[in-house]
């Protein structure tokens, strides 16, 4: 049963992304989207058709949540305080955060100056390349 | 025989050493994920200001040919495409690192870019003056129907179901109607300010194929990485060999990357994509692409090199740019002040022949260099997982916000990165939303193109179902749907009687 939440699911997307095209004020400007979207509705049906008739070969694999939920808290903390703090000061925090928290065994001082040490090269190599060579301007925020 | 006689130019102490570093940086800039062959390109406009034309031109053409090569490194050792035409490269090129052929993978790309290079430079020397006519030939109609020949291609790119890589293309293509109407300027789905420059294909690229990496990358247990570090060795003899045995893959590579070259607009991203959904075709093996069959490579990177020498014909003679890059080297062209056309070729002739020269010299060099790095690629394959999540995560930040100088971008490439980690975890793979995303701008603007146009002349009918052109793209469209629904039939029916 729960094979079938992924058809259901492709279904339900296509239907909503159909009733917002249809909703739009001018529709000469949404007749592209549509045509799309009226596309995926019939790809979703046959879908669903496959897996009633029972040809459905569906894999899916589980979400190991505990994983990745650290990193993606740190991808929003890096988002959210880049312009603030500055792109560099954040990218080497975001750095040396994600290879601490997933490095296997025990925290040690040592290596963590280790880790902050390649954090540090690896900054100046995007320094070097990004604003020395390339010129784009990154936001500078509260430090660098 | 002009580009013989103009063919020592090259070899100027200046020259020759502004081509050898271009193409080194280009490799380097191709390399890095986010910068693409038009935007170092376009980086790189300003630095030939002050330069004279024919050492800019060289400078400019050995970097679009170096970073089409280079964006393939990363493609294949790290599964992420370093530009959209490495896409297709990285379906094989990825599998053959992760099973310890990483240096037979990076050989063949470099080879097979050679051979397709010249070919498609050599296409420009010779045929210039006729391809310039047929690049004419292809208005809205046929370019429409050029996208829609690239759609019908998706299904074949996910990860085993033609439905749902056709289901994940249509995602893309909706995905590239946010933002406002090419023609009428209405907004369209802008949720959020930061969705109102749309989503672009370069932050696209980067979160589909990135985020989804280096979170599969944090999943990865010291074991499993363990087993992944094995890297085989394989000397440049053996794999030019190889490569040559693989006549069918490189022909078909190199054939279509020149035919795509001289379309206007298309460019290295569509080259690729149809070469490699056309040998898997043609090929025996079609189960085992996608897992690490070399003709994948192969294919891929002659077409994406031979399209750079064609998508320049067009450009020369007519100012009409073959693709995103060839556009970004006519303003190249224009600050020198040369004009294309005729008088490129009569008053102008030292500086252009040069150029073109120039590109041949560049395949040379870029072989050259390629190969080298191959040997240094076990130093990447043996980062620990964890240091190359973090750096792959920084790099991806850093790239999608040079594009545009954005943040929007940054946190568009992040949440469509985030959601694909999530969609492939039920079977849809990254490849068809972005060749969605690519061609659904072609596919609209000349489909509204043409419907102006139609409703002056003879019809819609009439105007996108007539001709020549447009007929043998509605008969291969047509062929490509056909093979894949019969494919996905054998597929299932194969999978149902393993299952008994």
């Amino acid at each position: 049963m729960s094979k079938l939440l992924i058809p259901a699911g492709m279904f339900a997307l296509a239907l909503l992304l159909l009733f917002a095209g249809l909703s739009g004020s001018n529709q000469e400007a949404f007749l592209f989207p549509n045509v799309v979207a009226a596309i995926m509705v019939v790809i979703a049906v046959l879908t669903v058709v496959n897996y009633f008739k029972n040809n459905s070969t569906e894999k899916s694999k589980p979400i190991p949540w505990l994983v990745i939920l650290p990193a993606l808290l740190i991808f929003i903390l890096y988002l959210t305080f880049a312009e603030l703090i500055g792109f560099y000061v954040s990218s080497f925090i975001a750095f040396t955060a994600i290879v601490m928290i997933y490095m296997p065994g025990r925290f040690e001082i040592s290596r963590s100056l280790k880790i902050a040490l390649v954090g540090l090269l690896f900054m100046a190599a995007l320094y070097s390349l990004f604003t020395l060579l390339l010129k784009v301007q990154l936001p500078r925020g509260l430090f660098f | 025989m002009e580009f013989i006689q103009y063919f020592p130019e090259v070899f100027t102490f200046s020259n020759l050493t502004i081509l050898i570093l271009g193409t080194m940086g280009g490799l380097l800039l191709g390399a890095t994920p986010g910068l693409s062959p038009t935007m170092a390109v376009a980086l790189l406009i300003p630095f030939t200001f002050h330069m004279q034309p024919a050492p800019a031109l060289i400078l400019l053409g050995a970097v679009y040919t170096a970073t089409v090569a280079g964006g393939a490194v990363s493609a294949i050792l790290v599964s992420i495409p370093g530009a959209p035409a490495n896409i297709a490269t990285m379906l094989d090129g990825f599998p053959m690192a992760r099973g310890g052929k990483a240096m037979q993978a990076l050989h063949y790309c470099f080879i097979s870019s050679f051979i397709g290079g010249m070919l498609g430079v050599l296409l420009l020397v010779f045929f210039t003056p006729v391809l310039s006519n047929v690049a004419l030939k292809f208005g809205p109609s046929e370019l429409f129907w050029v996208a829609i020949l690239g759609v019908t291609v998706i299904g074949s790119l996910g990860s085993g179901s033609v439905l749902k890589g056709l289901f994940a293309g249509a995602v893309g293509l909706w995905l590239s109607t946010i933002g406002y109407d090419p023609i009428l300027g209405e907004e369209r789905f802008v949720v959020t300010d930061h969705l109102a420059g749309g989503i672009t294909i370069i932050p696209a690229l980067i979160g589909l194929f990135a985020i989804p990496q280096v979170l599969g990358m944090l999943e990865v247990t010291e074991h499993q990485q363990a087993k992944m570090l094995a890297l085989e060795s394989q000397s440049i003899w053996q794999s030019i060999k190889y490569n040559f045995s693989r006549i069918k893959a490189l022909t078909i590579g190199s054939i279509i990357g020149m035919v795509v070259g001289i379309i206007p607009g298309a460019g290295g991203q569509v080259a690729g994509i149809v070469a490699y959904d056309q040998t898997k075709k043609f090929s025996k093996e079609k189960d085992s692409f996608g897992k690490g069959n070399p003709d994948g490579v192969i294919t891929a990177e002659s077409a994406n090199n031979a399209m750079v020498g064609p998508s320049l014909v067009p450009l020369l003679t007519l100012s009409i740019p073959g693709s995103p890059t060839a556009a970004v080297l006519l303003g190249g062209l224009l600050i020198n002040g040369l004009f294309p056309g005729p008088d490129l070729f009569t008053i102008h002739a030292q500086v252009t022949w040069t150029f073109i020269d120039s590109l041949i010299v560049a395949q040379v060099v870029m072989l050259i260099f390629g190969l080298t790095i191959s040997r240094y690629c076990r130093f990447v394959t043996r980062i620990p997982q964890y240091y190359m999540a973090a750096a792959v995560t920084v790099l991806a930040v850093f790239g999608t916000y040079s594009v545009q100088n954005s943040m929007s971008d940054v946190f568009v490439m992040m949440t469509i990165g985030t959601l694909m980690y999530l969609a492939s975890k039920i079977g849809f793979s990254p490849a068809p939303v972005v060749l969605g995303l690519i061609l659904g701008p072609i596919a609209e603007s000349n489909l509204i193109e043409g419907k102006l146009i139609a409703q002056s002349g003879d019809g819609f009918v009439a105007y996108f179902m007539s001709g020549g052109i447009n007929l043998t793209l509605i008969a291969l469209c047509l062929l490509s749907i056909g093979y894949s629904l019969v494919t996905e039939l054998i597929r299932v029916k194969k999978s149902r009687e393993n299952t008994i």
